[in-house]
């Protein structure tokens, strides 16, 4: 008996290594693959933003087939992205994702999802005081300082003065988490008027 | 010789020999070794696993206790504070009399917590008491001006003694602070005050708002906070960078048009278990029969001991997120024409003064035939009014668009960041228009911000009309900060035009619906349900449509020096009554006094006299503080019209002084006798927050985790499981060769 199981291992011994290998190749192949793809898909989305800067009215798609389009381009730290049309998986993976819920940049609360893995991973390195700027379809520059974060469960929502001049960065929390918990990572940053801009009565 | 290997046969391997006795050595082993690999992945896998979960378990746990986490910088949750209001309303007649708690009760173990409310009452109550209960002693407060009051809190906070602060930001916002509430204490500050019964289309109703929809702040920012004054709203941990949000200033900044927004932006947070209930307890003595007693957004009991009627919500306590109103109907035909109530009290001069609050209901008249109107409609589609809001709205204005004839002009401007006109001038109502109309207002969505004065100055541009009647209907939740800017503009342009306001959401605006219609010389209502809209708009029709009793006078006995307030009388529709108070100063002759009330009803002149005496039970009570309180009102209108800001001010706070008022520059406070925080504690702010008002939506959030990093695990764990086998796996391989 024990004969036949060790030549039946023997077997199936080759199959087993391949498939673990093939799943191995699969799971990283997936995560390079998400990488990969919000890398790529941000130097795509800077053609179609430029068109958009040229023709505002019109939506420019980054390829034919996008169920999304840029809205805004969005500068901090070192990142520089271009936000996309909605806050869903579709958009999600490509860049930061406008919420369409919230009021569009400029009047009042904006909302820009993105994942906490790639393009958002930055969130976690901003500091209350620092500056952040967003450039809307018509080409203004809105600049915004970071106000501070607060950590909120998701599964209550976000309340919000939806007429109150801010923009709202969400991620996912915890930063180095695996899975996809209810938890988020809020940056509220307020707008901040230029040197030239303030005390004007 | 050959080298040739020699062919064994493989049924020689298999015979018995030395190998057998290898093959039996060598098998266990080989099975022990194998048990030994499974076991140390079954292990990793698990470990990976249980991790995984633990993970997934520990997010679980971290919001779920249902209040905003607010995340310091060393990894800390501020203690949460908790809020409960209490509200024992007594009516008589049409005086009311509040006894209103809010405890504050600090669960944390060892923190000494400083609360800061901002909180709405009635816009006209006339707030006259304040006392503070720490544990078993009763601290009466006291009124003080403004700053000196500020100071002595700060300077009792500062020593560690419990001091409660109430100020007053607006007719219907104010502040409550409580310092020094000490580990797992509670600290409940009791404020006391009088206001009238509304009256309207033979309806008697109360209003006691429990949350504050956020105010729009227009303006641009007028620079840093620190250069506000001298009345220190900072504290201890306010450099803290979250605490922002979480601290007194509020989350928006002074601007040119609202130069005190940090006051009156409190943070909105969600319901809590435990917190932001209040319990609602009525003495009705309405002093005739009533047919019914309702309330539009409240299950109430009601019991009846004679002439008086104990109520209270079906629930003990009510979630405060939305407007508490009472409502009762007297039966046909015993609805009250006028009443008087009276009150002497002793003035500070010594001498005695009476004051009298008189209500009379004028006759109805039938307008013989429809004047044709021009109605410009403003429906406010700002992000405040989203939910349920806008609902209400685009039906109201549905609503009325129907009500227009086609010889009737209207235009329809809809405004949030930036106004829209539907004409760029107001247009017959054909109905092909009606039409177009209809279709604007359907398609309208709320989001933007809460530009109401290029809207209304749009709306208000001189036109001659000629005798045309010409009338603005404004549909809002009156959710701005600039209300005085909004006033004094409203005065400027007004001309020949009246303003209606519409009060529409679960938490609107009373006091800007109040006043922007006074000063509009229109009148006011509120929508609060969808239910609602059809009999409320119908009201509002029909006080359009029927003639107004203008040009309002009062004349008093030869010799009398009365001082009837409000100052300006207003027009009166259909429905309304006259509600006036006034003092006279020495004492009423026993047999009373006759007052005389003249005015024009249509084309018609109107003139009726009631009798004014000494009152015989208490229903008077208060009306001496309502007296006061309306005068303060009206300075304060004066203000907006131009009066002087400084003498209003000095004004206003003698009275106040005097009367015992809470008001714009007056403030009760009440400070503990005994140090109780030890110097060495800190006192950690904690800004207690407004529930969102019912029909509103928070933010979804979006989904933003990928699989990236889980992927990479499996990956590694399916890697490692590989390289195992393959190492451990392949030596037995050659072993057996």
């Amino acid at each position: 008996m024990a004969a036949a199981t060790t030549s039946s291992w023997q077997r199936l011994r080759p199959w087993f290594s391949a498939t673990l290998l093939l799943l191995t190749l699969w799971h990283w192949g997936q995560a390079g693959w998400i990488h990969a793809k919000a890398w790529l898909a941000q130097q795509l989305i800077a053609g179609a933003w430029a068109d958009t800067l040229q023709q505002p009215e019109e939506v420019q798609k980054p390829w034919p087939w996008a169920d999304t389009w840029p809205v805004a381009r969005l500068q901090l730290g070192h990142e520089d992205l271009y936000v996309l049309h909605g806050a869903q998986g579709n958009a999600l993976a490509f860049g930061p994702g406008y919420a369409t819920a919230s009021q569009p940049p400029g009047q009042g609360t904006t909302l820009i999802g993105g994942h906490r893995d790639t393009h958002f991973r930055v969130l976690q390195q901003l500091q209350p005081g620092d500056q952040l700027r967003l450039q809307t379809s018509s080409g203004d520059w809105l600049h915004y300082q970071v106000d501070h974060g607060a950590v909120i469960d998701s599964r209550q929502g976000l309340i919000v003065d939806p007429a109150r001049q801010q923009l709202l960065l969400v991620t996912c929390y915890p930063f180095d988490g695996v899975q996809s918990g209810p938890l988020r990572y809020v940056l509220y940053a307020s707008p901040q008027p230029l040197p030239g801009e303030r005390l004007q009565l | 010789m050959s080298f040739h290997n020699p062919r064994i046969p493989r049924r020689r391997l298999l015979t018995p020999g030395p190998y057998p006795r290898k093959a039996l050595w060598h098998r266990p082993n080989r099975w022990r070794r194998r048990l030994w690999q499974v076991t140390g992945l079954s292990l990793l896998l698990a470990v990976a696993l249980i991790w995984l979960a633990e993970r997934a378990r520990a997010s679980e746990n971290e919001g779920g206790s249902g209040e905003l986490l607010l995340q310091q910088a060393d990894g800390q949750r501020l203690p949460a504070l908790l809020l409960n209001s209490d509200a024992e309303i007594t009516v008589n007649g049409m005086v009311i009399h509040t006894r209103f708690r809010q405890s504050f009760s600090n669960p944390s173990r060892d923190a000494w917590v400083e609360g800061i409310y901002r909180f709405p009452l009635p816009d006209t109550a006339a707030i006259g008491r304040m006392t503070m209960q720490v544990g078993e002693r009763l601290i009466e407060g006291e009124i003080r001006e403004k700053q000196a009051a500020r100071q002595e809190y700060q300077q009792a906070k500062a020593s560690g003694k419990t001091a409660s602060l109430t100020e007053q930001q607006r007719p219907n916002l104010f502040t409550q602070k409580v310092a020094n509430i000490g580990p797992g204490e509670t600290v409940t500050v009791t404020l006391e005050y009088t206001d009238t019964v509304h009256y309207d289309q033979g309806l008697f109703s109360t209003r006691l708002p429990t949350t504050i929809t956020p105010r729009y702040i227009p303006g641009l920012a007028s620079g840093a906070l620190q250069s506000i004054g001298p009345d220190d709203e900072t504290q201890p941990s306010a450099t803290h960078s979250s605490l922002q949000m979480d601290g007194s200033w509020g989350w928006a900044m002074p601007t040119s048009a609202v130069p005190d927004a940090h006051e009156i932006t409190p943070p909105q947070t969600l319901k809590a278990a435990g917190s932001h209930e209040i319990r609602i307890a009525i003495e009705l003595n309405a002093g005739l029969p009533l047919q019914s007693i309702t309330s539009p957004y409240h299950d109430l009991v009601i019991e009846k001991h004679g002439p008086q009627h104990s109520i209270t919500t079906r629930s003990e306590s009510i979630p405060m997120d939305r407007d508490f109103v009472l409502q009762w109907r007297p039966v046909a035909g015993r609805a009250p024409q006028a009443a008087t109530f009276t009150e002497s009290r002793l003035e500070a001069d010594n001498q005695m003064a009476n004051y009298a609050l008189l209500m009379l209901l004028p006759p109805a008249a039938k307008q013989s035939s429809r004047l044709t109107r021009e109605t410009v409609f403003i429906i406010d589609t700002s992000g405040s009014m989203g939910g349920t809001s806008i609902e209400q709205a685009r039906a109201s204005l549905l609503l009325a668009l129907d009500r227009l004839l086609p010889q009737d002009r209207f235009n329809v401007i809809e405004f949030n960041s930036h106004y829209r006109q539907l004409f760029s001038n107001s247009q017959l109502a054909n109905p092909e228009l009606l039409q177009k109309a209809k279709h604007f207002v359907s398609s309208l969505e709320a989001g933007g911000g809460t530009e109401m004065l290029p809207a209304l100055q749009s709306a208000l541009r001189h036109h001659d009309t000629g005798e045309q009647l010409r009338q603005v209907i404004f549909i809002t939740d009156g959710s701005v900060g600039n209300e005085e800017q909004l006033f004094e503009l409203i005065d400027r342009q007004l001309g020949n035009t009246r303003l209606f306001t519409v009060g529409i959401g679960s938490a609107p605006n009373s006091h800007f619906m109040r006043k922007a219609a006074h000063f509009g010389r229109g009148s006011f209502t509120h929508i609060g349900d969808s239910s609602e809209v059809g009999a409320k708009m119908g009201e509002l029709f029909s006080k359009l449509e029927s003639p107004v009793l203008r040009n309002l006078s009062i004349h008093w006995p030869a010799g009398v020096e009365a001082q009837t307030l409000p100052g300006r009388l207003p027009d009166l529709y259909l429905g309304e009554p006259l509600l006036i108070k006034t003092r006279l100063p020495g004492s009423l002759p026993a047999n009373g006094m006759d007052v005389q009330l003249q005015g024009e009803l249509g084309h018609s002149r109107w003139q009726q006299t009631i009798r004014l005496k000494p009152g015989a039970d208490n229903q008077g009570k208060g009306i001496a503080r309502l007296w006061a309180r309306q005068r303060i009102s009206d300075l304060l209108d004066d203000k907006a019209r131009g009066a002087d800001a400084g003498e209003t001010r000095e004004q206003v706070l003698e009275l106040a002084l005097q009367h015992q008022l809470l008001s714009p520059y007056t403030s009760f406070i009440a400070v503990d006798k005994t140090p109780r925080r030890p110097v060495t504690d800190a006192l950690k702010g904690k800004a207690v927050g407004n529930l969102v008002p019912q029909g509103q939506q928070a933010l979804a959030l979006p989904k933003t985790a990928t699989n990236a990093s889980l992927n990479l695990l499996l990956g590694l764990l399916t890697f490692a499981l590989l390289l195992s086998l393959h190492l451990c796996g392949g030596r037995h391989g050659r072993r057996h060769d």
